[in-house]
């Protein structure tokens, strides 16, 4: 009997995508492509540059599944990685320089409600509880840089915080909620 | 490592969890991958973030229909690529020229479609009849795309002896494609017709016509059951045979 790539574990369809199978590759992307994409869709505020996003994600993934190591995550960590560098790259680019310093000037007026774009309902409660263990000044600066797409020098001038306040906040409140999810049982799948 | 080290391995420490972010500025992201490929206790920690990050973007939705599409046909093209290892083309029977993209995007809707394993062989020779029997490759991928979406239904089609004829993917508005696995040709002047049974009562989900290959159809509302007769052409109002083939919706 061939595999059933349904019941694959995610390592071994990355094997089988390595072995140019489209059909693992398609599976792959029925496993993942939603959060690549809602991510992207996320960050990018645009349904059609999501897509766009999607797309070369796993148009690069089908060129390049030996750069997957299991050893080092998940393959929806992997994934969501480079879909969200991917998504940050298109938003920094020098074309959309304007509608970025726009956004700039609006999110400066409404601040980042990081609670509010965590939507699964599956994990939300958790996620919920776990941010609840980080201080504002965290949360604040994790959802502007992650889901805002903003670099922490901007997080800082649209803060009004010193630079370095907000990489440590950055850190300490991932490093927070790091423990706080373990604790939860939550994981990526 | 002296204090002066160790400070520094502070603030670069910092700078990994913004990395994690894809929030440092330009001009200090190589600063930082130099530091990775040296440290493993930063790239642990890098790896750590980044799930930590995955879990906020945590998101359960399906796939978007669409891309997949153009994902294929985007690793279709690629003369690049080695021949894939899974040989499409064994057994003496050569398929129609198709290109690569085509059996490609059948490979994926009759696996995907069935949901279990087969003898790669099977495939292969399923695959040259999907592709030797269907002209529409647009078809194809829209069967390919309704058998991705998470919300579809599949089902197979047995025959009263247990046999599968054909596998099927349903949406949940009741639009779906069936795909022949191992129905025969009939003779001229017959046509293979599909049926939702709703209550005991057939109500026809659309022709499948002679040499089946790939169909849409459309499921009644509270259909139980997906069944296909044979009848003659044209099609029937009510089934005048019994099914040669049936599945549970």
């Amino acid at each position: 009997m061939g595999p059933d790539l349904q019941t694959l574990s995610d390592p071994a369809l990355v094997v089988a995508i390595g072995r140019w199978r489209p059909e693992a590759l398609a599976e792959a992307y029925r496993r993942h492509g939603g959060a690549v994409f809602a991510l992207a869709q996320r960050v990018l505020g645009d349904r059609a540059r999501a897509e766009d996003v999607t797309q070369t994600v796993f148009t690069s993934f089908w060129e390049s599944a030996d750069r997957f190591d299991p050893e080092r995550g998940s393959l929806r960590v992997f994934l969501l990685t480079m879909g969200h560098r991917r998504a940050i790259d298109m938003i920094r680019s020098d074309g959309r320089r304007r509608a970025r310093e726009e956004r700039l000037a609006s999110q400066a007026e409404a601040p980042y409600d990081l609670e509010r774009e965590v939507w699964d309902i599956t994990v939300a409660d958790q996620i919920r509880q776990a941010l609840g263990s980080l201080s504002e000044g965290e949360r604040q600066a994790i959802g502007m840089a992650y889901f805002g797409g903003h670099t922490y020098r901007e997080v800082a001038e649209l803060l009004g915080q010193p630079e370095g306040t907000v990489k440590t906040r950055i850190r300490s409140g991932l490093q927070r909620l790091r423990i706080a999810l373990a604790e939860t049982g939550v994981e990526v799948s | 490592m002296t204090e002066h080290e160790s400070d520094i391995h502070e603030s670069i420490r910092d700078l990994v969890a913004v990395y994690a972010l894809d929030a440092l500025e330009e001009s200090e992201v190589a600063q930082v991958e130099d530091h990775l490929r040296d440290c493993p206790r930063c790239r642990d920690e890098l790896a750590g973030y980044r799930e930590t990050a995955a879990l906020l973007a945590y998101a359960g939705t399906p796939a978007p229909r669409g891309v997949w599409e153009k994902i294929s046909e985007e690793i279709g093209d690629g003369e690049a690529h080695p021949a894939p290892k899974l040989s499409l083309m064994i057994g003496s029977q050569k398929p129609a020229a198709r290109t690569w993209a085509l059996r490609a995007a059948a490979a994926a809707a009759v696996l995907v479609l069935t949901g279990t394993g087969f003898e790669i062989s099977h495939q292969d020779i399923r695959i040259n009849q999907l592709t030797a029997a269907l002209a529409d490759q647009s078809l194809i991928r829209q069967a390919t795309a309704v058998a991705l979406d998470p919300a579809a239904r599949r089902l197979a089609l047995t025959s009263p002896s247990g046999q599968t004829q054909a596998t099927a993917a349903v949406l949940p508005d009741g639009i779906g494609y069936v795909v022949s696995e191992a129905m025969a040709a009939l003779p001229a002047g017959r046509t293979y017709q599909l049926w939702s049974i709703v209550s005991g009562r057939a109500i026809s989900a659309g022709l499948m016509g002679p040499h089946p290959g790939v169909t849409e159809f459309r499921l009644a509302d509270q259909a139980g059951i997906l069944a296909v007769t044979v009848e003659p052409a044209g099609g029937s109002a009510r089934p005048t045979s019994e099914p040669v083939a049936s599945g549970s919706v």
